[in-house]
């Protein structure tokens, strides 16, 4: 059912801690510990390095690629408490840093393209930034919620412009409001939704008894309702639905074996790619009945399969 | 830039001593030589640089002395030590002749590498060796040491803090370990300082919490102990430097390069060079070999420091400090009117002069106070001065002893507190100031204490001049100094705190709440594409004790046992800081290592541990991880989605006949073997012929129309299609249906309007038009403007001629709003999917469907003038004139279709005249002088995202 299509070697010195497909899925990113960012074009089983990004002084957590109506435009976030946007004009360089936070930046979100060039990252110093492009001024406005998560944020992930134009009431002829959904190490989940020119608190979910580590906001179609995933330190993932966007329902998708590092809705379908500290990546699927299946899993070490170049999951 | 400069004052030659130590004593009159034969003791005095006397005692052992030190303590003042192989020696200087050894520490296993007696206790003394560890001696007891300081590799270096006297650093390979002695289980601090051996030590004589170290790599750092993640600051040099001591006067540096043997510049070996805020500033040079110990003259008058020097050439040489070097660290310097420079040759002086005259504005205040002085010379006593001082607000006198001439000051005001003690010379004279120096406790920054010391000295001299008692001026001057600190504000004075007390704490608790690093993930990319990446194989993880999951934070990192020897986990002070110098040489944020070094360790200990045992080697990063890099494994999951790429291809969108799209979309399926889909395609095209049917009954008959409206086969059915598809999550049939049948779907909308403004309307429903293609193909994402309207866009204006037809029997089937809005979200996330696709052509038709709302999104329009009537239009066509509102610059008739424009000169033309004419010129056709090609572009750059 999958194939693989591409084994790239990164040729990092030390562990990746992510890896991104551009807009297209022509180019990737990936992030280290060796401190870099490298950037491959990517070409039907074939792979180029075109950039090794050299900024950041500690390990590098994420990548994100921009829409690219804004040009080529790469987020990458640190544990040097840098965020560094580095955009393609010949060739790589840095186009803005920020430097707000006062410990490790763990994630870095673009906004839906409809909102414009904004970005949002979430630091261990407990707070999350909004960085936005102003077009007349050609600078970077920042706002930034303090103590977001008490301890540290850990994630954090928009809601899609479509899911956020689904719930609106068209007869309102209203913009839809601007979500994001975050999680951090108060074991909690938190809804942020802009009013005015601030972020303010929407809601907060409870359901988690460890570390949230990942949460992303679906691009749900077809179902007419949102959903969110998390995953947390404590081995769980859990699906929230709404059909307002105000309340949310839990159901608990699965208890793994080890702690669940990263949670990935695609872009049609709504199939959740979950990957955690035990190697191990799977997907789910929600059933005609409403029960989530594991449709497909992989547990061996994706670095063996070079040899194995038609492996499939 | 630096002033190469011989100052030496003195210089004698030992060549027979053989001596590899150098000490000074405590009266800064007798300089103890150490080599393997003899031991001597050379007596200096300033007055009388011929009478060269040395007293020789001999010392026969096989092993070199290693160091030597005197004890720099009045009472300890006739004890020196000598560091040999594995033992200490401590001898007394009886009588001013006799040189007995009292007692030998014995205790290391391995060579000594340095002593150094505490600055107060003279019975105490601290050794260490490359056995690890550093004794601390009482000489009434020296059978064993009192105190051990375990570590885990070689000490090569220690020093007691010059203001805490608990307070002692030790250097290991590129480690520093700063520890309270009092608690000898573990370091107080643990900087990793450098990626070479540490070469040398040095505290600053001025606040409790600053050391400086210089390293073989050839960087000298300085650092806050409290905040010792990152050095202070950093000087880079490009030789490896043995010693970098703080000059005792203001801010200044002094260094000595090591290890030139085999570097082109041998000649410059020998040379001490003095930094001042961070760039060489002057060179003392003299020395022909390497110099290996340099130390202050104790007792010298604050107007003339002096260093005194050993090196491998076997000469001693006294240097004197220019007053002008002594300026230029913010020192305060009494200006005598005797003072001399016939030591300096001149021209080194006026190039001094030049070099600094920069620097040196600030001094105008002592030239004033020269000329205002006044002559009288009273003796003042010790006792006097202390009977002087009165109670002052924020002053407070904490000790003051007359046998030891000192007393200690206490002085608090707006959060800082300053700790100062006040030193009366032994041998004074009536314009000897006391000597002032910070103690522990201080929190006021650097700067600022050398600044309040140059202000107090400053006032001691004046008073002293004026033949007046000092010491209550000082302290009046000191108390105004801290008033005039700037009030911290509340956020500085709790970091400040922390950093005070708890900083390692903090920095411990930093690690613990960043999470624990993720090493495998799976991500959704574009449409169908699955970016997975793992740990390999044959990595296994750390097991840890207590902890059977995967750990949470990155502290965990630190808790590994059994990696660095036993002993190591009790002491490691924070959680990433690795112990010993891995990797990357050249790699120069060092502190930043940690982590990524952690996460390879944890998952491939047994790698490391290989590795560590290679020690002395360069390690390199790809030995140190030494498995194959990291590898991302991108699948194709296209099959998990009902979407296809090359069906959104052969899809055929033609809203404005929608029977015929549906019966040729439901061909084209049973082509492709899909007969589901091509069935539900059948199906929409019956519908879609009842409703088009029934636009032409309504023309005749009313009612019938009526009865079709409400037929399942209308709207109830398409409905019903599309909600399937989309809860099937097949996006691609729910979209292409909703495309189908979007003119019904806009009937309720546009029922609201006239159903003549049919052009108005359908620029609202068709924001985008073709001229976005070519935006989207721009590689920048800037939407160029210089690409008009093409002729597709009088297209869609027909199109939407067309739909007013359909448009008028809006009755015919009615979708409520929320459901057209739905709709509409469909489209455009299939019109995502295709531009992800790069299929722009049919990701446009998709987008023509999508009502308005969204023109914001459509920036790259362009406006011109009528080039007749110059009135300003949007469309091709002037509305005044009625003809084309541009002329081609070429062929000078009016433009239909695609025209080029110049962002500068705004001289445009048919896309096609433009371009053949600037394949063969670089100037506008109109002869305007513009060079289109190139300046235009550079227009367009800074304008949005560059």
């Amino acid at each position: 059912m999958i194939s693989v299509l591409n084994t790239i070697d990164t040729g990092h010195e030390d562990m990746i801690h992510d890896a991104e497909l551009d807009y297209y899925g022509l180019r990737l990113a990936t992030c280290s510990s060796d401190n870099s960012v490298k950037i491959y074009d990517i070409k039907s089983g074939t792979q180029t390095l075109a950039a090794d990004l050299k900024g950041h002084f500690g390990p590098v957590w994420q990548v994100a690629w921009a829409h690219p109506k804004y040009g080529n435009l790469l987020a990458s976030c640190s544990y040097d408490r840098k965020v560094i946007i580095w955009k393609e004009a010949g060739e790589w360089t840095k186009l803005y840093e920020y430097t707000g936070h006062e410990s490790s930046v763990n994630s870095v979100a673009w906004a839906p393209a409809e909102y414009g060039l904004v970005l949002a990252c979430c630091s261990s110093d407990g707070s999350i930034s909004i960085i936005s492009y102003n077009q007349d001024a050609a600078n970077w406005d920042v706002k930034k919620i303090s103590g977001a998560h008490a301890i540290g944020v850990n994630s954090i992930s928009w809601c899609p412009a479509i899911s956020a134009d689904l719930s609106l009431d068209p007869l309102t002829n209203k913009e839809a409001s601007k979500r994001l959904v975050s999680g951090g190490c108060d074991n909690l989940i938190k809804i942020w939704k802009e009013q005015g020119d601030q972020w303010v608190e929407e809601n907060r979910l409870e359901m988690h008894m460890d570390w949230v580590r990942d949460v992303a906001w679906a691009p749900s179609l077809g179902l007419q309702k949102s959903l969110i995933a998390s995953c947390s330190q404590d081995k769980r993932v859990v699906i929230w639905t709404s059909d307002d966007n105000v309340s949310w329902t839990p159901t608990i998708l699965n208890t793994f074996d080890d702690v669940v590092w990263s949670v990935s809705w695609s872009l049609t379908g709504n199939i959740l790619a979950i990957s955690g500290g035990d190697n191990k990546v799977s997907l789910w699927r929600e059933s005609a009945d409403g029960q989530w299946q594991c449709i497909s899993e992989v547990s061996k070490g994706l670095g063996q399969t070079s040899n194995d170049e038609r492996s499939t999951l | 830039m630096s002033v190469h400069w011989s100052s030496e004052t003195m210089k004698w030659e030992y060549r027979e001593l053989q001596a590899t130590a150098m000490s000074v004593d405590y009266s800064g009159n007798n300089v103890l030589l150490a080599g393997r034969r003899w031991l001597a003791i050379k007596q200096l005095s300033i007055d009388d640089d011929t009478g060269d006397i040395i007293k020789k005692y001999p010392r026969q052992s096989k092993y070199d002395a290693a160091g030597a030190e005197w004890c720099q303590t009045y009472p300890g003042q006739k004890l020196c030590a000598i560091a040999s192989n594995q033992r200490v020696d401590v001898y007394e200087w009886r009588a001013g002749n006799d040189l007995t050894c009292i007692c030998s520490l014995k205790g290391h296993t391995r060579v000594v590498s340095d002593t150094h007696f505490h600055r107060q206790d003279h019975n105490l003394i601290a050794t260490c060796s490359i056995d690890t560890f550093t004794h601390l001696w009482d000489l009434r007891d020296s059978r064993k040491p009192v105190v051990s300081l375990s570590a885990v590799a070689g000490a090569s270096q220690v020093q007691w803090n010059k203001v805490a006297s608990h307070i002692v650093a030790t250097a290991h390979d590129g480690d520093i370990k700063i520890w309270d002695y009092r608690k000898n289980s573990a370091p107080l601090h643990y900087i990793s300082a450098h990626l070479c051996k540490i070469h040398g030590v040095d505290w600053s004589p001025h606040h409790e919490y600053q050391l400086v170290t210089s390293s073989h790599d050839g960087s000298i750092k300085y650092f806050d102990i409290n905040n010792a993640r990152r050095p202070e600051n950093v000087i880079m040099t490009n030789f490896p430097v043995w010693r970098a001591i703080y000059t005792p006067f203001g801010s200044g540096l002094l260094t000595i390069g090591v290890g030139w043997g085999g570097l082109p510049r041998v000649e410059q070996a020998g040379v001490i060079g003095i930094w001042i805020e961070g760039t060489l500033t002057h060179r003392l040079a003299g020395h022909t070999d390497t110099v290996q110990t340099m130390v202050w003259r104790p007792n010298t008058l604050p107007s003339n420091y002096q260093l005194i020097t050993w090196g491998r050439d076997q000469t001693l040489r006294i240097w004197t400090m220019h007053p002008t070097l002594l300026k230029m660290c913010s020192h305060f310097l009494p200006v005598d009117s005797d003072s001399d420079y016939d030591n300096i040759s001149d021209g080194s002086y006026t190039s001094v002069i030049n070099s600094m005259n920069d620097l040196t504005g600030n001094d105008s205040k002592g030239q004033e106070i020269l000329m205002n002085k006044i002559v009288h010379k009273t003796t003042t006593s010790i006792d006097e001065e202390f009977e002087s001082i009165r109670e002052m607000a924020n002053i407070e006198v904490t000790d003051m002893n007359i046998e030891t001439r000192t007393c200690q000051i206490h002085s608090e005001r707006n959060g800082y507190t300053a700790n100062l003690q006040v030193t009366f010379p032994r041998n004074v004279t009536e314009q000897t100031i006391p000597k002032f120096s910070w103690l522990s406790g201080t929190n006021v920054d650097s700067p600022t204490t050398i600044k309040i010391l140059q202000s107090i000295n400053r006032t001691a001299y004046r008073k002293k001049k004026e033949g007046h008692r000092c010491l209550l001026h000082c302290l009046k001057t000191l108390a105004t100094s801290i008033d005039e600190i700037p009030v911290k504000s509340s956020d500085d004075s709790d970091s400040m705190k922390s950093s005070q007390r708890s900083q390692s704490e903090s920095e411990n608790a930093g690690d613990s709440c960043i999470p624990f690093p993720r090493t495998c993930s799976a991500k959704w990319c574009g449409v169908s594409t699955l970016v997975v990446f793992n740990r390999p194989a044959n990595a296994r993880r750390f097991s840890l004790k207590h902890e059977t999951g995967t750990p949470r934070s990155m502290s965990s990192l630190s808790l590994m046992p059994g990696l660095f020897g036993s002993g190591y986990t009790s002491v490691s002070p924070h959680a990433t800081t690795t112990p010993s110098p891995t990797n990357a040489s050249g790699f120069p944020q060092l502190h930043h290592r940690h982590a990524s070094n952690s996460i390879t360790t944890f998952y491939f200990q047994d790698r490391w541990k290989a590795q560590s045992r290679r020690t002395g080697s360069m390690r390199s990063r790809h030995s140190i991880s030494g498995l194959a890099s990291p590898r991302v494994v991108l699948y194709a999951a296209d099959a998990l989605f009902p979407i296809s790429r090359t069906l959104a291809e052969k899809y055929i969108i033609d809203a404005s006949n929608p029977v015929d799209m549906c019966e040729r979309n439901a061909r084209l399926l049973a082509e492709e073997g899909d007969s589901e889909v091509s069935h539900a395609w059948g199906l929409a095209a019956l519908a879609a012929r009842s409703l088009g049917a029934q636009s032409v009954d309504h023309l005749m008959s009313s009612e019938e129309s009526m009865g079709w409206a409400g037929h399942p086969l209308c709207c109830n059915l398409i409905q019903a299609l599309v909600s399937h598809y989309a809860k099937s999550s097949d996006l691609q049939t729910a979209a292409m249906l909703t495309c189908a049948f979007s003119v019904f779907n806009d009937s309720e909308n546009s029922s609201s309007q006239s159903t003549i403004s049919t052009s108005s309307c359908g620029n609202n429903t068709s924001p985008y038009n073709t001229v976005n293609q070519y935006s989207e193909i721009s590689a920048d994402g800037w939407t160029l403007p210089i690409i008009i309207r093409s002729n597709s866009c009088s297209e869609a204006e027909n199109l939407n001629t067309d739909y007013s037809l359909l448009k008028s029997d809006r009755s015919a089937c009615v979708l409520d709003e929320a459901t057209v809005h739905l709709y509409h979200c469909f489209k455009r996330a299939y019109a995502d999917v295709l531009h992800r696709w790069q299929l722009l052509y049919k990701r446009t038709e998709v987008m023509k469907l999508v009502r308005g709302k969204c023109d914001t999104e459509y920036e790259g329009d362009a406006r011109w003038e009528c080039s007749r009537c110059g009135r300003g239009t949007r469309n091709a066509s002037c509305g005044a004139c009625r003809r084309p509102a541009l002329t081609c610059a070429v062929c000078a008739r009016g433009v239909r279709g695609l025209a080029v424009a110049c962002a500068l000169c705004t001289h445009a033309g048919h896309a096609q005249h433009m371009l053949k004419w600037f394949t063969q010129h670089d100037t506008c056709p109109t002869g305007c002088g513009c060079k289109c090609v190139m300046e235009a572009n550079s227009v367009w750059k800074g304008v949005k995202y560059v």
